[in-house]
């Protein structure tokens, strides 16, 4: 090999390492914004998957208004009878006693009815149902909207409270037994819906070996608490 | 032979760089649909912050004409027995419902998720806190007598319920995140003793959660943020 051609050689070499060096900075340089572009679309999907919370939130929203809405009607007609009668001198009293009466009914002082179901849930010689199930059970009544709650007749409170003790199930202090019955007021529908779908409570319970069956009812009948409830440690 | 090589390396390069030209375009392409998602979404959000606005200043409004109605109960309950009984009755219950702010000796519990939680976690389950555990501490609670409870600000109720949406829990239908601060108030030594061994708590303590408890004489819970009202039952005479 002449010196001549060494130098072609290298002045080729130097060309192809030129070539080599800008595709490969071309290459970083696309790679680079890929990334980039994977960095935000992963915000896009996120600012997608927020499109649903939107939509929920503002059906939420919308409806809470309705409900208070509502309500405000409510009190502003209380207020104006209350006003109508004390200026003409009639007897108020009764006002004050409807309040009190349907007060009593929320906190589940008196008996009630209503459109409804009806669940009965019994031991098998598989299964044996729990204070937790118990509490599950009533936790998705009331995220379907239940109004009202009975477990044997005993009316859940704001205060009760489930406990395994033994062989019983403890509630408001009552030991009580399977089969055990489950009632709840509510939106007939929504209430059996909620509980029946695929997957849900009802679904999950048989799957497992429970025996559980549920019907509807347009007229269930809830009895009232019969403990007393106190504030004493409130100032 | 080495220019072979030399061609051999340059072909994979055009390649490499003809793929990631493809990706980049079909990224663009993804990306300016959902640039279009995101205009309708910023609508859409307007809406849900035009309603709330609204559910605000209906629910302020509400809050007025409450105030007015005790006003006005008292008024009428004034010098006469009977009537000074029922209003006194009438506010013990609406306390007892959920509708007034309440203070007094309790006990706060606070549980959170691990910081060290890790999706690979044989025992994930385990370190995160879940709807049906804050079901499992409030019933302990309400066990010790509790006699009234509210979770990161929101009051447990009879009609409360404590769902999991996803990777959030809701109470109330409101959304909330870890650290769950679970305030109870009652007897403060008797409410500590859900810390017992063998208790649900230290069940979830064992299973790698984070749990603090403090006693008060001072725990504040909120009152509901909503209206409580009954639209399917009414009281059987």
């Amino acid at each position: 090999m002449s010196e001549k051609n060494k130098f072609k050689l290298d002045k080729s070499k130097l060309a192809i390492s030129i070539t080599i060096f800008i595709i490969c900075f071309i290459i970083v340089y696309v790679m680079c914004i890929q990334f980039k572009t994977v960095d935000k679309i992963d915000v896009a999907e996120i600012e997608t998957m927020r499109e649903n919370d939107l939509r929920e939130a503002l059906a939420n929203w919308k409806e809470q208004y309705q409900e208070t809405d509502k309500e405000l009607k409510t009190n502003e007609e209380r207020i104006n009878e209350y006003q109508n009668r004390i200026e003409s001198d009639e007897e108020a009293g009764e006002l004050l006693q409807d309040e009190l009466e349907n007060a009593k009914m929320l906190l589940g002082l008196t008996n009630v009815h209503g459109t409804g179901i009806i669940i009965t849930f019994t031991d098998n010689n598989d299964k044996y149902i729990l204070s937790e199930d118990l509490l599950k059970l009533i936790n998705e009544l009331n995220s379907a909207g239940a109004e009202a709650i009975s477990i044997n007749n005993e009316r859940i409170v704001s205060m009760t409270d489930i406990v395994d003790v033994g062989e019983f199930i403890v509630i408001n202090n009552k030991r009580i037994t399977s089969p055990y019955t489950i009632k709840a007021i509510g939106d007939l529908t929504y209430l059996q819906s909620a509980l029946s779908i695929k997957n849900g409570f009802l679904d999950e319970y048989q799957t497992n070996g429970y025996t559980i069956s549920m019907k509807t009812d347009n007229d269930v009948v809830i009895d009232k608490y019969e403990g007393k409830m106190t504030l004493d440690y409130v100032k | 032979m080495e220019k072979r090589q030399i061609a051999i390396t340059l072909g994979v390069m055009c390649m490499l760089l003809t793929s990631g030209i493809i990706i980049q375009v079909n990224t663009t392409k993804k990306n300016t649909i959902s640039s279009n998602v995101r205009i309708s979404n910023s609508d859409l959000r307007d809406e849900v912050l035009e309603w709330k606005e609204k559910y605000e200043r209906v629910y302020a409004e509400f809050q007025k004409s409450e105030n007015q109605l005790e006003e006005i109960r008292q008024q009428v309950a004034k010098g006469n027995n009977t009537f000074t009984e029922e209003e006194q009755e009438l506010k013990s219950i609406n306390a007892l419902l959920g509708l007034t702010d309440l203070t007094g000796e309790g006990i706060v519990v606070t549980v959170a998720d691990n910081n060290n939680a890790n999706i690979k976690d044989e025992n994930l389950f385990e370190e995160l806190v879940h709807n049906l555990d804050i079901i499992g501490i409030v019933n302990e609670l309400k066990n010790s007598g509790a006699e009234a409870i509210s979770i990161n600000g929101q009051r447990v109720l009879s009609t409360t319920a404590i769902d999991c949406a996803g990777a959030v829990i809701t109470v109330n239908g409101e959304k909330i995140n870890s650290p769950f601060v679970i305030s109870a108030i009652g007897n403060k030594d008797l409410l500590n003793g859900i810390t017992r061994p063998g208790s649900y708590i230290g069940f979830m303590e064992e299973g790698g959660v984070i749990v603090k408890i403090e006693k008060s004489d001072e725990v504040k819970i909120p009152k509901y943020n909503k209206v409580i009202n009954a639209k399917h039952m009414t009281t059987k005479k």
